[in-house]
């Protein structure tokens, strides 16, 4: 075995060839721009950057492949101490099989849903049941009882550990991880970044981990290699990028991602708490809400399988305020808002505006002024914004929908309002007759929040708004929140699994867990002084993955 | 993925979406022009030129009984044409109702209508317009009715299945949050999203639908002779095809043509290519 595991020489990977003709004519553009980086063995690597930076692409070419429409334009890619772009099919498999391991990133994705556990390792070691409980146990899942479970049947962060039990499953020197923990709670996320430094400890192998959060590369990586737009923008030690990161851009994913006690410039800081006496404009009282998991379109739903979403939960929205709700998947967030916008309904309790409406009422019976009062933004912009419709079509609330009650005014008078929107949102005003679809991640959370802000709402209901994007646009969106709460004193509860992004942002944080409310108080009080033991776990978690 | 389709690629099916539009156009400007052309008469019999080839007085020869093909076929696609376009607007109309109306509703109603659609599709629809027209009557409004109600369910299905998608998105939600009704969500939201898949399928229903009415003719149960119609010009034809080819070729390149036609015009890929 040779002292470096991998290795890059002025590495690039190109878009095309699609065809000849235009090949020929243009330069390709790159996706992997002239990388060069060695990677010692038994060292780890992380790899952070945002999405479209390449750093996926990078991981692919280690195992020798690139994906469809791309092609090395030049340079070499080691992988222990072989070129696995001119190894023979055989060779490669036979170098790959033996020496290298990569964990992909769509965890659902890679296990088979009517295979069990046993028949997975099955694949890679042949009938072994000691063996698979040995490698089960190691990632820390109890092997001999998991062993025959069917992949559907596992949780996410349980899937992720199988995942990487099979790749370690053939001792490999080598480990390439891509965001290993994307789509899990941070609980979960923690237990398994601690399993992955363990096992790399104990075994010793070359650890390469990819991800978009900064935390997570901290926490498993002494290397970090910072990426923008297929170029390495940053390669120092962990230390190092942490004190003084030398590329502005390295300070500036550092300075966006959220971090406890640092609150946004122009955050709330109490105002509608502590010099008001505060009004309630949401009170819900033992408000519960159960969710058949059967299809329901459109209010109408048929009881199969239910689960109890929200429980029994008591609330209050104050008027004025930016009321923080944490919880991780499953706790009843979601549900919580939906209800209260008329999208769900309730089972049990009482839920009701400042002025007494009941708004148990579904959406379709509210009246024109009550819908305009709470307003819902959703976590996805690409599933909550119709791709056939313009920004225009999508923000005017009067734009050629024949069921708009909100007609009226001159059209230029209207057109002025519209860009007066955008503008409140950060987006500049030639974007109206763009098509939603062909814009950034970023631009249509914003044209999401400006549909919203058209309707002038009282209430605004943020659902995991900032989740789907990077940290610097993430950064960007939390300013302009702040910023439309300053001037238009909307009052917004902003949902979340992540306690750092709710606590720069929030006046007052509540705490959800398996639908009920775990404790609700002053942002403040609840990261100094958390009365329940699972917020302290919350916040001991996020201290952890952001000051490690 | 579409900007990795080649230029090549896109030219290509750019011409095959031109090609279509220009036969279908062709067909149907034809079809219209036939009654103001100075041609001759569709059902005036000449005894003493039958199934003769083409000369200077029957551009495409003359039939067995003496009439000119050339008027024939050019007259015949009026009928064809349109009931295949009446009947797939009442289709259309009836399957986008239906499947947006199942897609909507959930539950069992939806499950009701789609077992319906799918006892329809299963039944072999010639054989239903054959019963149909020697039971019930051949004129036209029981032909494009039955068409209609027989060719409705595929597009029923597939409007079903593709709003069933939209419906589930987030942007649904969005403009229920406005206050869309149900109408304005399934006009404004939902039909955007499917045009193309609707259109698609409603042309493909066009084809089937304008084979089934002249297959119907061709067997005797569609138009009456002496009408003009492609179906019964190839039926009447196809036992002098020895004789004179002329007659039956004819009303066969037509029929051929114009279906071919609305296929390139709707390629699916080729939209997809150039969206």
């Amino acid at each position: 075995m040779t002292d470096i595991a991998l290795q890059l020489d002025r590495f690039s990977i190109g878009v095309g060839p699609v065809d000849a003709a235009h090949f020929d004519a243009v330069e390709p553009p790159l996706i992997l721009r002239d990388l060069s980086l060695v990677v010692p063995a038994g060292t780890r690597l992380g790899i952070v950057g945002e999405s479209g930076s390449g750093k996926s692409t990078l991981l692919r070419a280690w195992i020798g492949a690139v994906g469809q429409g791309l092609f090395v334009t030049h340079g070499t890619a080691l992988t222990a101490g072989h070129d696995l772009f001119s190894l023979a099919d055989e060779d490669r498999r036979q170098l790959l099989g033996s020496t290298v391991a990569m964990v992909p990133q769509s965890v659902a994705m890679s296990l088979t849903p009517h295979l069990s556990v046993a028949q997975h390792f099955a694949e890679v070691l042949g009938q072994d049941a000691d063996r698979t409980s040995q490698l089960l146990d190691e990632v820390g899942l109890n092997g001999d009882q998991l062993r025959r479970r069917f992949a559907h049947e596992l949780s996410g962060g349980q899937q992720q550990r199988v995942l990487i039990a099979l790749g370690l499953a053939r001792d490999p020197h080598i480990v390439l991880l891509d965001e290993p923990t994307s789509a899990l709670d941070v609980g979960v996320v923690h237990d398994i970044l601690t399993m992955i430094a363990e096992a790399q400890h104990r075994r010793g192998f070359t650890l390469v981990c990819v991800s978009h959060d900064l935390s997570v590369i901290d926490r498993v990586a002494d290397r970090v290699v910072v990426m923008k737009r297929g170029e390495i923008v940053e390669d120092a030690s962990r230390e190092q990028m942490n004190r003084r990161p030398s590329h502005p851009y390295t300070a500036e994913l550092l300075a966006a991602a959220p971090t406890l006690g640092i609150r946004h410039v122009g955050a709330g800081s109490g105002t509608a708490i502590d010099r008001v006496v505060p009004t309630p404009i949401v009170r819900a009282e033992a408000l519960s809400v159960v969710r058949s998991s059967a299809r329901h379109r459109l209010g109408r739903a048929n009881a199969a399988s239910a689960t109890t979403a929200v429980d029994a939960l008591t609330l209050e929205v104050f008027s004025g305020e930016i009321l923080g709700v944490i919880g991780e998947s499953g706790s009843g967030k979601s549900t919580l808002l939906k209800t209260i916008c008329g999208l769900l309904p309730p089972t049990g309790g009482t839920v009701q505006w400042a002025d007494g409406f009941d708004l148990a009422t579904p959406v379709e019976r509210r009246p024109i002024e009550m819908l305009r009062r709470i307003q819902m933004v959703f976590q996805n912009p690409d599933d909550s914004l119709n791709p056939a419709h313009t920004v225009r079509r999508l923000i005017d609330p009067s734009a050629r929908r024949p069921w708009s009650p909100f007609v009226g005014g001159s059209k230029t008078a209207h057109d002025e309002t519209l860009r007066e929107l955008l503008n409140t949102v950060g987006l500049a005003p030639e974007m109206l007759e763009r098509r939603g679809a062909k814009l950034s991640g970023g631009e249509k959370q914003r044209v999401a929040i400006a549909r919203a802000l058209a309707m002038k709402p009282e209430l605004l209901l943020l659902d995991e708004v900032t989740s789907a994007l990077d940290v610097t646009v993430q950064a960007g969106v939390l300013a302009t929140l702040l910023d439309i709460h300053r001037r238009l004193a909307t009052t917004m509860v902003f949902v979340s699994h992540d306690i750092a992004v709710v606590a720069s942002i929030a006046d007052r944080i509540a705490v959800l867990r398996n639908g009920r409310l775990v404790e609700v108080d002053v942002t403040n009080e609840v990261l100094s002084r958390p009365r329940d033991p699972y917020t302290a776990r919350l916040i001991e978690l996020a201290r952890r993955t952001s000051t490690d | 993925m579409i900007g990795l389709h080649s230029t090549a690629t896109r030219t290509r099916r750019r011409i095959t979406m031109s090609a279509g539009a220009v036969i279908v156009g062709g067909h149907l400007l034809l079809a219209l022009a036939a009654s103001v052309l100075p041609l001759q008469s569709v059902v005036a019999q000449d005894s003493n030129a039958i199934l003769q080839g083409a000369s200077g007085a029957h551009w495409l020869g003359t039939d067995s009984l003496g009439r000119d093909v050339l008027s024939r076929t050019l007259h015949g696609g009026q009928p064809s044409i349109g009931v295949a376009l009446v009947a797939v607007l009442l289709a259309a109309a009836l399957g986008f109702g239906l499947g947006t109306f199942a897609a909507l509703v959930g539950g069992w109603l939806d499950d009701a209508i789609m077992r319906v659609v799918d006892v329809l599709l299963a039944m072999p629809s010639l054989l239903v317009l054959m019963l149909v027209a020697s039971f019930i009557g051949r004129e036209p409004v029981v032909l494009v009715a039955t068409l209609a109600l027989m060719y409705a369910p595929p597009i029923a299905r597939v409007v079903r299945g593709a709003s069933g998608n939209v419906l589930t998105r987030d942007f649904i939600l969005a403009a229920r949050l406005r206050g869309a009704s149900r109408r304005a969500i399934v006009v404004g939201e939902v039909l955007p999203n499917i045009a193309e898949v609707f259109i698609t399928e409603v042309a493909m229903q066009f084809t089937w639908i304008l084979l089934a009415f002249s297959s119907l003719s061709f067997l005797g149960l569609g138009t009456s002779p002496p009408t003009a119609e492609w179906g019964l010009m190839i039926s009447d034809a196809r036992g002098f095809i020895t004789v004179s080819p002329l007659p039956l070729l004819a009303p066969v390149a037509m029929l051929a043509s114009l279906v071919l036609g609305v296929n390139a015009l709707v390629d699916r890929r080729a939209q997809a290519a150039l969206s």
